[in-house]
């Protein structure tokens, strides 16, 4: 990758900072962004992940704030799948670390999983594909082994 | 269904949330979604508070016109409903149980919402691996997912 274009990916576009604001601030701030993002974008067209992601979290806070908009029941469908998908996805995850825990190796689970249980503690606002759970180097290929055993 | 004995949710296979007025429910063991209308949102909570179907049916009969047949067949169709599909259970004898009716924080309170008693629903949502695959902003209606877009 040309460094140019790292430097040009590693910061957040206009649009992204303000659906950040959108997404975080309170009062006036965040309705403001709200609004400057809305009529920036074009919500039907293809979005890139990084703000597709922040969708649910979006809408927690537009909520929070009483925001009457078209859009808000499909940002709550984001929501929902949301909501639905992780909680799949932690109930793998506590079958997952029973069984590694059985064998005596310790975990720590990392990004979207532990950011929803320790800072937003709740199901719905950070979408996960996956979940990420580091293991010591030494027990790695064991905790492997586990995992597709358990699988099969 | 013994109209005497306090019903409780089936945790922890069982997870809800209340969003914005409307009750979602994951039944974890098979992956079933559900969503409650006012009404069925309304029971539900007093189902969390540890009710008995006795006691249910006089707090939803007290915000209307009072008890009615109608009413009350409606209620226990719909705890039998939730009985079968897994989503709640009989508390035991022996099983430990809190007082009931303790007081739950909400985002807005049940009882207050709903000023006219439709028939409880519990919608159903099975085919999920299709839903999942759904682009949840274009390939839905306008109330969101897991609404299919009819064209």
């Amino acid at each position: 990758m040309h460094p140019d274009d790292s430097r040009e990916n590693a910061f957040a576009t206009r649009e992204q900072e303000l659906l950040l604001q959108a997404a975080l601030l309170k009062g006036d701030p965040a309705l403001e962004a709200w609004r400057r993002w809305w009529d920036l974008i074009d919500f039907e067209k293809e979005m890139d992940a990084g703000s597709f992601r922040l969708l649910p979290l979006l809408f927690h806070n537009l909520k929070k704030h009483d925001v009457v908009h078209p859009v808000m029941d499909r940002l709550k469908g984001l929501y929902r799948h949301a909501w639905y998908n992780n909680h799949r996805l932690f109930f793998e995850l506590s079958g997952i670390l029973k069984c590694i825990h059985a064998a005596g190796i310790p975990t720590m689970v990392l990004k979207g999983a532990a950011l929803t249980v320790q800072v937003y503690k709740n199901h719905a606002i950070r979408p996960m594909a996956d979940i990420d759970i580091l293991v010591p180097q030494d027990r790695a290929i064991l905790a492997h082994a586990l995992l597709t055993l358990k699988k099969t | 269904m013994n109209h005497d004995q306090k019903l409780r949710i089936n945790a922890p296979h069982v997870v809800h949330e209340t969003i914005d007025g409307e009750t979602i429910i994951l039944n974890l063991a098979s992956g079933t979604y559900f969503s409650l209308n006012d009404a069925g949102a309304l029971i539900w909570s007093l189902v969390e508070s540890r009710l008995t179907p006795q006691k249910i049916v006089e707090k939803v009969a007290a915000r209307y016109d009072g008890k009615n047949e109608e009413t009350e067949s409606m209620i226990v169709d719909f705890l039998d409903e939730l009985l079968s599909e897994g989503l709640v259970s009989a508390i035991q004898d022996g099983e430990h149980d809190s007082d009931g009716e303790t007081a739950r924080p909400d985002e807005a309170n049940p009882m207050n919402q709903i000023s006219h008693f439709d028939p409880p629903a519990l919608n159903k949502y099975t085919d999920m691996q299709d839903l999942l695959l759904l682009d949840p902003i274009h390939d839905v209606d306008d109330s969101g997912w897991p609404a299919v877009k009819t064209n």
